[in-house]
């Protein structure tokens, strides 16, 4: 007797593709549907586990492209500290799809939020949109506002224009807005600047009609900018910290995955060029028995990691098979997404920027622009403008002391 | 302490020159430390001050005036790094940053100041931790105003680094620098009780830059403004014996 299920290929098996295989060599990809080339400019924006994505990207001779590095006179150690290269821009942890469509929106000027700037406990400025951003917060409001111009103008004039991969992770739906308009924040306000005021702040869990809308948007803003970009979505494996549904956080966060799952598959169904990767089924299949996830069962470990990047780079990848050597460490849970924080880039005239890099490379040809601060090592680091300013000030000093 | 019965230490690094070109008879005895020249690196990153260093200040019996430190802010801007910019100095209002320019947080800022000072700092902590009470720290001299003489001073050294074109950055900036390289060095001497004088009034101009007749070279102040400083030691002496 004949029926459809008698002549599938192993991976639709369970028993096959899951049960038997060693951990380590299940592969839930199969196929994807196009493979990124060195050449081709990768923007990674999402929740926290796109950050392990950008990271590998670094890492690995693939064009993870930083449109917003810091001022090129700061030294890569203090642009990993205040959050450039965690993405492709300074935009910190973009946990929601209503915040992703509310961001082209805002780069575009067609929102302009009311609620836009937040305080904190230490009296400082909060950018409410990438609270994270800014170690300590902003000084002054207008500190604030120029650090976002420059922000908007990374985005206008060159990740969005020149993302030809763009590596979105769906992270969370429940979401806090504002009653007035509707303004999408990525951490609950109060939690990390702002004051939570009921009249004025509202609770939103996302459906997936609400997600695809959202995306679609996005995805058409995107390729508004640039109608050749591909987008590949992947779905944030790390449980959410906490809900603000009354109910237990794993039937929240069981409802969260799966509306972003079903939206991606939407998605990646019906609009052109946008793919889905099960970094999510990788991380949370049970075929792991859990062993991708550290002992807070959040943080995700840098085997499951390894096993995810290994997997993008072998389907979604020319020429690469391996996962980079050098693998960064697992995120810390704390730093994930929910009402937990996260880290996470300026920039001035393009015309200026061109010509301080023609300036910088004569001065320096072996130095050419900074590099992604995340995956830049020190001992590989050439000497910046700043380093080789301290020799000169330092032959300055050694001869104001030569009579010492 | 009295004066006549004990001997000045002035440990620093290159703006101890100012003081050091003051004439020998003129004001109190003293000694010069070239304060890297007289730490051990601690395995931790921080610095702890050599025996020798140790009992050579204990002989000299007086307190210790620190001229360490004082040139990260030139270090990160006395000339633009690769593009220019300017910064919101929430202490400076009315020094707003230039219309146009690239602004960069105060906070990042403030790390790179600090980063490129830090070294300098673990040598005041190094003398602070062997003679706690004993240590008094002075500003370093205000920036010079004129671009036109610095751009023509630093020529030949730029040159010869690999950076022929180069803009010195503008007065409000290096200004504004020099606040936060003092703002990290009072805050360090503020966590260790540790008195910090600020730059002699008469050394700068309405502006609050160094006084023509104070300049040495691009980031360093002349014996003169060392006499200064000199008086404003015995000055401290006066009024808070050690």
């Amino acid at each position: 007797m004949s029926h459809p299920y008698k002549t599938i290929p192993a991976y639709q098996r369970w028993s096959k593709a899951v049960a038997a295989p060693k951990a380590n060599e299940v592969d839930p990809v199969v196929a994807f549907p196009y493979r990124i080339t060195p050449d081709d400019r990768i923007v990674t924006a999402g929740s926290c586990f796109a950050q392990h994505i950008a990271r590998y990207l670094a890492n690995s001779g693939y064009g993870y492209y930083v449109a917003e590095q810091g001022h090129p006179g700061l030294h890569p150690a203090i642009r990993e500290k205040h959050g450039y290269g965690l993405f492709s821009a300074r935009y910190g942890n973009i946990y929601t799809s209503r915040q992703f469509r509310q961001l082209f929106e805002r780069v575009l000027g067609t929102f302009e939020p009311e609620e836009d700037v937040w305080t904190n406990a230490q009296g400082r400025f909060v950018d409410p949109f990438r609270p994270t951003v800014q170690p300590g917060g902003f000084h002054s409001v207008e500190e604030l506002r120029a650090d976002r111009a420059l922000h908007f103008e990374a985005l206008r004039d060159r990740a969005f224009p020149k993302a030809e991969i763009f590596v979105f992770t769906l992270g969370l739906t429940e979401t806090w807005v504002s009653r007035r308009d509707g303004a999408a924040f990525p951490l609950c306000p109060g939690v990390e600047g702002g004051e939570f005021d009921p009249e004025r702040h509202a609770f939103v869990n996302l459906t997936v009609d609400e997600v695809v809308a959202d995306m679609e948007a996005a995805i058409g803003y995107l390729r508004g900018f640039n109608p050749r970009a591909r987008v590949i979505l992947t779905v944030s494996p790390v449980p959410l910290a906490a809900t603000a549904v009354d109910r237990h956080v794993l039937v929240s966060t069981t409802l969260s995955k799966s509306v972003l799952r079903v939206a991606a598959d939407i998605l990646s169904r019906t609009i052109p060029d946008v793919a889905y990767f099960p970094s999510y089924e990788i991380i949370t299949g049970t075929y792991s028995r859990g062993a991708y996830f550290a002992s807070d069962l959040r943080s995700v470990t840098d085997a499951g990691v390894d096993h995810v990047m290994r997997l993008f780079f072998e389907h979604a990848t020319v020429g690469r098979a391996e996962v980079p050597a050098a693998a960064p460490a697992a995120m810390p849970a704390a730093a994930m997404p929910a009402a937990a924080p996260s880290r996470n880039h300026g920039r001035a005239k393009t015309g200026l920027i061109d010509k301080a890099r023609r300036l910088f490379r004569r001065a320096a040809p072996a130095t050419a622009a900074p590099a992604a601060a995340a995956a830049t090592t020190a001992a590989a680091t050439p000497p910046s403008f700043v380093d080789r300013m301290e020799e000169v000030t330092e032959a300055i000093c050694e001869e104001a002391m030569l009579d010492r | 302490m009295r004066r006549d019965l004990a001997k000045l230490t002035i440990a620093g690094n290159s703006h101890i020159r100012s003081v050091k070109s003051v004439g020998r008879d003129s004001g109190p005895a003293r000694q010069f430390l070239w304060s890297s020249n007289h730490v051990i690196d601690e395995p931790d990153g921080g610095k702890r001050l050599k025996p020798e260093t140790i009992a050579k200040v204990r002989e000299a019996g007086g307190p210790i005036f620190s001229l360490i430190g004082g040139n990260g802010h030139n270090v990160f801007g006395l000339v633009y790094p690769v593009q220019p910019f300017d910064f919101h100095h929430p202490d400076h209002p009315e020094r707003p940053p230039a219309a146009g320019a690239w602004i960069i947080p105060y906070e990042q800022v403030w790390d790179s100041v600090m980063r490129r000072s830090l070294t300098r700092i673990n040598e005041l902590r190094a003398f602070v931790a062997a003679f706690p009470g004993r240590v008094i720290h002075l500003e370093s001299p205000p920036p010079i105003p004129s671009q036109k003489w610095l751009t023509a001073q630093l020529a030949e050294r730029m040159a010869s680094a690999g950076i022929p074109d180069y803009e010195v950055a503008a007065p409000s900036v290096r200004y504004k620098l020099w606040r936060v390289n003092s703002a990290i060095f009072r805050q360090e001497c503020a966590r260790h009780g540790i008195p910090f004088i600020p730059a002699p009034t008469e050394a700068c101009d309405a502006e609050g830059f160094l006084l023509r007749r104070f300049w040495a070279d691009p980031t360093h102040a002349n014996a003169k403004y060392g006499a200064l400083l000199l008086r404003q030691m015995t000055e401290h002496l006066d009024v808070t014996p050690v």
